[in-house]
């Protein structure tokens, strides 16, 4: 997948800007902080998940004294296919996404259309944060390498909804009544649940051996990674729903499903959310990244773009060049405040300043 | 803005469903434009169907009398009842022509999240006329969406030992369509809901 131009309209900080990476290659965007580094970034990769990877809302996404910002970009995809998208986001209005314009039937497909993988400082957190921010990026991963996957996520968590719902409903009270209707969300959930929890163990089979080579390179060491699937119960889920019943409704909550499950990151043994150092969670983080870049170009057939913002202030510079070695994209764009690595020849050196592009920082 | 009975106007279409403030402002002035006629026809329709509709005492489908038409027609196969939401889910069925038998209109599916569970809607009814007429099969045409389902499931469980036959309406590709153009779900349910061909 190539990026061949982008064009923003009031987005962040860039009040009018057109990008033309072109070819294939690494690009470089160099700039101060708080230049429009990674907006520029952010512009990217909204038009592959209709988010901000920085997790910011649509009004600080839309520049100041505007009521509307506009993204397009011309894609390429391997098989020399021309992709246009185009979004717009509107301060008290409905957004609008096209692709090739015409409009997506299902939003959640969009990461389909023009992938791309992101490499960002907040990437840490998903080794060390919450449990919920493991299972986002592995429904994220879930949705793009499984044609029934985001069908089957946004399913679960419909029931889920309705569930908790019920359980709120019945005031902690359990008659013949509650519980004749309950059975039928616990069936619906545990259809939908143990569809989701399937494609999920079979993802994590299928990274554990990227994510064990991918830590090897980018750390240097001779240390294991490995992915562990945890689920919330044992066995038959509807059955273990049935006797959890009486909990469920004290609480008024679900108590469990695949929304109380935990993906566990081992290194040599040792669950690296709790043992690891910050280098080795930071490496984690990247090797997750590398691992699914990979694996989805192995089984998809098409290499997202790479996106990697300001990678190399975190990392020693041995880190950050393993990583550029590990990871092979078609084409591949990041962002520095200066520091290149050594290994690394651009075919293109951008400098960015208050919302534009320059020749030069100077 | 406007006068008080014209913002009365609009207000009222606006309650409609599917029908924004825009929307609801230009059918107002539509309205105010026409032949007095017209609009007066207009009022006068929906005064004379909301007067004299009422719920089908059997099967709970719109019936300008107590019982209505399907269920009044002796032609119709008696003992099969096709369980559906809503009196729109009727008409959609008999304009196959495939299917003689009568309706049970629930007048809702199960939603939490609307407040509706199985009180909210006609499943005691539909136990009573089952309890009451000789009825052999019951097929349940509820949406083929999560809440469907479930409405489907919940009612499956309470007939199971009633020994009547409980069915569910099959759910795949649109007839005259293309595979390519089917979404995974759709077709997924396809393939699960394949069955054998030939002699």
């Amino acid at each position: 997948m190539i990026l061949k131009w982008l064009e923003l309209h009031n987005f962040r900080n860039y009040t009018k800007l057109l990008f033309e990476p072109k070819s294939a290659g690494a690009v470089i965007v160099i700039g101060n902080n708080g230049q429009g580094k990674t907006s520029l970034l952010e512009a990217i990769d909204y038009l592959s998940t209709k988010k901000s990877f920085r997790g910011a809302t649509k009004e600080s996404m839309i520049g100041y004294e505007s009521d509307e910002a506009v993204i397009r970009a011309s894609f390429e995809s391997s098989h020399q296919r021309e992709i246009l998208v185009e979004a717009s986001m509107v301060r008290n209005g409905r957004d609008r996404f096209l692709v090739n314009k015409q409009q997506l039937s299902r939003v959640s497909d969009i990461n389909k259309v023009t992938p791309v993988t992101v490499f960002a400082a907040q990437d840490i957190e998903v080794v060390r944060g919450a449990p919920q921010l493991r299972r986002d990026f592995l429904d994220q991963c879930v949705a793009m390498l499984f044609p029934r996957g985001s069908s089957i996520i946004s399913s679960v968590e419909k029931v889920l909804r309705q569930r908790g719902v019920l359980l709120k409903q019945t005031g902690g009270i359990l008659t013949a009544e509650v519980a004749s209707t309950l059975e039928v969300w616990d069936q619906q959930l545990s259809f939908y649940a143990s569809k989701l929890v399937e494609l999920r163990k079979e993802l994590v089979e299928l990274m554990t051996p990227y994510v064990f080579e991918a830590y090897r390179v980018v750390s240097g060491k001779d240390e294991t990674v490995s992915l562990a699937y945890k689920c919330s119960w044992d066995g038959d889920l509807y059955s273990e729903l049935v006797s959890h019943r009486r909990e469920d409704l004290r609480r008024q909550t679900n108590s469990i499903g695949p929304h109380r499950d935990e993906v566990e990151i081992d290194l040599d043994g040792h669950p690296i959310r709790h043992n690891g150092s910050q280098g080795e969670q930071r490496t984690a983080a990247y090797a997750l990244k590398i691992a699914f870049h990979s694996l989805y170009r192995d089984r998809i057939g098409e290499d997202p773009i790479l996106l990697l913002d300001d990678v190399f202030s975190e990392l020693d510079e041995s880190r950050g060049e393993a990583i550029l070695k590990s990871v092979s994209a078609t084409q591949t764009i990041l962002t520095t405040t200066g520091n290149i690595p050594g290994i690394l020849e651009p075919t293109m050196k951008m400098y960015v300043k208050e919302g534009r592009l320059v020749d030069s920082l100077g | 803005m406007y006068t008080q009975s014209v913002q009365a106007l609009i207000d009222e279409l606006g309650k409609l469903p599917g029908i924004g403030p825009k929307s609801a402002q230009r059918v107002a002035f539509y309205l105010l434009k026409i032949d007095k006629t017209d609009a007066l026809r207009l009022a006068d329709a929906i005064t004379l169907a909301r007067m004299n509709s009422t719920w089908c005492r059997t099967c709970f489908n719109i019936s300008d009398s107590e019982t209505c038409d399907i269920c009044l027609d002796l032609k119709r196969d008696q003992s099969t009842i096709c369980v559906v939401e809503e009196p729109k889910d009727i008409v959609a069925i008999e304009k196959t022509r495939e299917y003689k038998g009568l309706y049970h209109v629930l007048q809702g599916c199960l939603n939490p999240m609307d407040g509706v569970g199985p009180e909210q809607i006609r499943v005691r009814e539909l136990l009573t006329r089952l309890g009451n007429e000789t009825i052999k099969e019951v097929i349940l045409c509820t949406n083929p969406n999560l809440e469907g389902e479930a409405t489907a499931m919940y009612i499956s469980r309470l007939l199971a030992s009633t020994g009547i036959s409980v069915t569910r309406i099959a759910s795949g590709l649109p007839v005259g369509g293309d595979l390519e153009y089917a979404d995974e779900l759709t077709l997924g349910r396809a393939l699960e809901g394949r069955r054998p061909v030939g002699p």
